[in-house]
């Protein structure tokens, strides 16, 4: 206790100055003086001899003024102070090389502090819900598919509701879109249907109002919703009249009960309506549009409960082995299923942005050992004063840590841009976005970082040239000869790491701009042109259109208005559109094979007549649908290319019988029509899926994408399709309006987004690397002026010079390349998944990465070489 | 005469405690007398110890100092035990006395040890 009163007292003083208690120190050892001495004149000695004798048993004035003085402060701080006022003064006198020091770090160093802040927002911080390490992600894992992670069907949520025990709270999550009519302009939101225990079991508090009461959620009841503050503040002006409220959700009533707050999301991005999931008791297993969401029960493991849902899965499929081979429940924790398809592009982003640091670093590093060349007279004459060589060297760290944590300042400012404009940008992969901010943990990081990154450029002189030896050698300075020929090595392999680390880098985003490349040609499987269709999800809703045949006559009297319009095609509806707008999936058997025969659930689009011909799908066999099929006529369907080759092989499958939706009671028995060409459904990477098309006047739905093939651009129609859905019900809304080109640019975003994020930093490691060549190969020049005159002087041609620069260029660039090749071959392993159409061995990427560094590396070399060259022999062995 | 030796640390700070008790408010140089007579002129007082530990012992709270004018009619620091400081002397002096007997029995002639 009593030391850390002393210590604080100390640090007040030091941080407060001397100046009072100089004053005082004098006057009491003054003091002190003049008593010992008077005592001494007393007892007879001469004043002379007492002043002598004083100084000898006393000891001398200023060291006692010394020790006093690191008592009352804390020498360390002070010695500290006046190390970075020094550190200061010096770099404000070369404003170049402190200026371009300072950026080169703040990019690294902001970048890193940015990939951290998303990597500690979204992977290492707790779920924002309460006690959110025991909850818990449940789906049907049909392992027959290449997915895991499929939606389970209500029959297996209320099994699991039954039955599994481990868990202490069970609640069912279906992530939907609602058209909202009902009150003023029809609207189509994000949302979701929850059961009625989800909100108490993540601990959400609604802003205004309450949510679900616990058997909210069964026949009988009322539907309820809450909905979100954003939605609150922007159509009812945060009214509390929003309480009790009736509203029309896809076309069924529900009351709002109340608001949940702005910082809530789950899973759904900007979700605005958050509806009550009735668990009606299913007709049949399908559909599956289910995950569970569950904690677990207090003292049960993770392993247990996927014991558990084990067991139950492989009860459920003896029910049906063929069909449900190998159900499982799988049970993830729910951080893991949120982050698992994110955490390799993140590994791979902090090595990337931690390489470019160490590059920065290195590049830095070459120039502090420039910098200490040049001030070598100042180091000798501090060594000749009597400075130690630990104080040199701790000069030297001092100067460079004051360098990166001005770096460090400039980096938080980059970092906060950086992820503003990631905010903005909203890449669709990346979850917990929301929770992305700077909080005190990112402050620390960055200023460990930048403290770590002064320290290890600050050393780099000691590094080269070994630590004894560091103050005779930068006061020995590098004329002559090129310099201690260890030095110039340690420069030299810092290059030539760099070109190493960049070339590992480029290799990296070579790879992925190939993948990205190859996805984007991909054939989505149609041949209408994408520029020229537009799509826009249409959804009716409310009482009008109760009865399917309201339904049908509205999309019947729309398809038809806007074909008519000018401008227009074609036109057709369909619940799914290629490339990845998949609203439906179901399964399906193929009755009258022993075994009988079925798959795991697959798109199935419902479709208009109309609908191939206007993407201009290719038929393969048979018809599609016409108007022969109508909703009186038999049950009708059109597989796909590959449906019909992995379930019919060669033979013709026309005119035999799929049953839709797998085993039960009112499954329709439809007839195969005809076979057409594989579309794409699930997105533009891996296998096509097999796909069986149901015509849409048979099976109703009321949200369904409107699809318009147009003379010109396709959205410039949108404003006269617009006009023709309001013409027939201004209460329907139309949303998500796109053409289908620009669909098919945004289902590549995430490898877009990854490879110009790879790119953006190979190429700034590639800039670093070649300034770093350059750097090295200038400096060698100069100080190897006088070699060089007197090479000339002795008959040296020019090209000979010159070849002798750029003979140290390549050799530096070579080293570097083959070195990065070989850590490129173990590093690019990392990008594995995040590869199309490439290996992570594709020798052309790497041979092209090769070429460019050593050309790059050549021409860096080639300005110093001119000017070795036009060196004036005399001249130069003139200097002193 | 054996060398005047210097004073240890440690022991300095209590010495100046123990001479603050005895004297009562003194200015440093007192203090340091006082010492050297104690100890019989054996002990040299520098005052680049005594000062940095007087420092100290203030720090620590154990004495208090004022202005005041000393014998030559100069502007002293005078310094004065506090109670924490008086107790802090007390629980030392004990500690001491234990070490130095227990050191004596083993570093004096062989005695009867019954």
């Amino acid at each position: 206790m009593r030391r850390a009163r002393a210590f604080l007292l100390r640090l007040r003083n030091s941080l407060r100055g001397h100046d009072t208690g100089e004053q005082e120190m004098r006057n009491e050892l003054e003091n002190h003086l003049d008593l010992y001495v008077a005592d001494k004149v007393g007892s007879g000695i001469p004043i002379d001899e007492a002043r002598r004798q004083a100084f000898i048993e006393l000891g001398g004035l200023e060291s006692a003024k010394d020790a006093m003085r690191d008592r009352r402060g804390l020498p360390f701080l002070d010695t500290l102070a006046r190390d970075v006022r020094y550190a200061a003064r010096t770099l404000r006198r070369s404003p170049a090389f402190t200026l371009a020091a300072v950026a080169t770090l703040a990019l690294g160093i902001g970048a890193n502090t940015a990939v951290f802040t998303v990597i500690e927002a979204v992977v290492l911080r707790p779920l924002p819900y309460a006690d959110s390490d025991g909850l818990v992600w449940i789906h049907d894992g049909v392992t027959q598919s290449d997915r895991t992670g499929w939606p389970a069907a209500m029959v297996d949520y209320l099994l699991w509701k039954q039955r599994a025990k481990s868990f202490e709270k069970l609640a069912a999550f279906a992530a939907n879109r609602f058209s909202l009519t009902g009150d003023g302009e029809p609207e189509q939101l994000p949302g979701a249907a929850v059961s009625a225990d989800f909100f108490s079991m993540l601990g959400v508090r609604p802003l205004v109002g309450r949510t679900f009461a616990p058997d909210e959620d069964q026949p009988g009841h009322t539907p309820t919703a809450l909905i979100s503050e954003r939605l609150w503040e922007r159509r009812y002006n945060r009214s509390p009249n929003v309480l009790g409220k009736s509203i029309v959700l896809n076309g069924r009533p529900a009351t709002v009960i109340g608001v949940l707050p702005a910082g809530f999301h789950f899973r759904v991005r900007e979700a605005d309506i958050w509806s009550i999931l009735m668990l009606e008791p299913p007709t049949r297993r399908g559909p599956f549009f289910i995950h569970g969401v569950a904690k677990l029960r207090p003292g049960v493991t993770l392993e247990q409960a996927n014991r558990e849902m084990d067991a139950l899965g492989r009860e459920v499929e003896s029910k049906d082995p063929k069909k449900l081979d190998r159900l499982r429940y799988p049970t993830r924790p729910l951080l893991d299923e949120l982050t698992a398809e994110v955490k390799p592009l993140l590994r791979v982003i902090a090595a990337t942005v931690a390489v470019v640091l160490l590059i920065a670093v290195f590049n830095v590093a070459n120039l502090m050992l420039s910098r200490a060349a040049s001030r070598r007279r100042e180091i000798a004459i501090r060594l000749s004063i009597g400075a130690s060589r630990s104080q040199l060297v701790r000069q030297m760290v001092t100067e460079s840590v004051v360098l990166s944590s001005a770096a460090g300042l400039g980096g938080l400012i980059i970092a906060q841009l950086a992820l503003t404009a990631l905010r903005a940008f909203a890449p669709p992969g990346l979850p917990r976005l929301e929770e992305i901010s700077i909080d005190t943990g990112v402050l620390l990081f960055t200023a460990g970082v930048s403290l770590l990154s002064g320290i290890l450029f600050g050393l780099a002189p000691v590094f080269a040239v070994g630590g004894p030896a560091v103050a005779t050698a930068l006061k020995s300075g590098e004329r002559g000869s090129g310099g201690p020929p260890a030095s110039q090595r340690f420069r030299n392999a810092l290059v030539v790491a760099e070109i190493s680390l960049s070339v590992v880098l480029l290799i990296g985003a070579g790879l992925l701009i190939r993948s990205f490349n190859l996805l984007g040609r991909v054939q989505p499987g149609f041949d209408a042109a994408p520029e020229r269709l537009l799509i826009t999800q249409v959804a009716p809703s409310g009482t009008k259109y109760r009865e399917p045949q309201q339904v049908n006559a509205f999309w019947d009297d729309l398809t038809e208005r806007v074909r008519q319009t000018p401008g227009v095609e074609a036109a057709a509806i369909a619940i799914s559109v290629p490339p990845d707008r998949t609203a439906f999936r179901d399964e399906f058997e193929i009755p009258g094979r022993t075994p009988p025969e079925g798959g795991p659930p697959v798109p199935v689009p419902f479709v208009s007549r109309e609908y191939f011909q206007t993407f201009g799908i290719p038929v393969l066999r048979g018809r599609t649908f016409d108007s022969r099929d109508t909703t009186d006529s038999p049950r009708v369907t059109v597989i796909s290319h590959a449906m019909a080759r992995r379930y019919f092989g060669n033979e013709d499958p026309v005119g035999k019988r799929l049953k839709h939706g797998g085993r039960g009671v009112n499954n329709a028995l439809m007839e195969i029509i005809g076979v057409v060409g594989d579309v794409r459904y699930l997105g533009l990477a891996g296998d096509v899926h097999p796909v069986y098309y149901e015509l849409s006047a048979q099976v109703p739905v009321r949200t369904m994408w409107l699809v318009v093939r147009t003379r010109g651009e396709a959205m410039k129609m949108l404003s006269s399709v617009r006009e023709q859905i309001r013409a027939i019900d201004p209460n329907v809304p139309a949303a998500n309006a796109s053409s289908m080109a620009l669909a098919m640019h945004n289902a590549v975003d995430l490898p877009r987004f990854r490879s110009s994020l790879m790119a953006f930093f190979a190429i700034i490691a590639l800039a670093l690397a070649i300034i770093g060549v350059y750097g090295v190969i200038a400096y060698s020049v100069l100080q190897r002026r006088k070699e060089i005159g007197i090479r000339m002087a002795l008959g040296a041609t020019k090209t000979s010079v010159a070849r002798m620069v750029v003979g140290h260029g390549s050799r530096l660039a070579v080293a570097g390349v083959l070195l990065g090749l070989v850590g490129a071959l173990a590093a690019a392993r990392m990008l594995k998944s995040m590869l199309y159409g490439v290996t992570e061995t594709d020798a052309a990427t790497f041979g092209g990465v090769a070429v460019l560094l050593t050309s790059a590396a050549l021409l860096a070399s080639y300005i110093p070489a001119r000017r070795a060259c036009k060196l004036d022999p005399l001249t130069v062995l003139r200097e002193e | 005469m054996p060398e005047k030796t210097d004073v240890w640390q440690g022991t300095l700070a209590l010495m100046i405690l123990n001479s603050l008790q005895a004297l009562g408010p003194q200015h440093g140089y007192g203090i340091a007398r006082r010492i050297e007579q104690t100890s019989g002129g054996l002990l040299v007082v520098n005052y680049g110890t005594l000062y940095p530990a007087l420092i100290k012992l203030e720090q620590e709270d154990y004495i208090r100092s004022e202005w005041g004018t000393s014998e030559n009619n100069r502007k002293a620091k005078f310094y004065r035990i506090t109670p924490a400081g008086k107790k802090h002397l007390a629980k030392e002096t004990r500690a001491w006395e234990q070490t130095t007997e227990i050191m004596s029995r083993f570093l004096s002639p062989a005695k009867d040890l019954s």
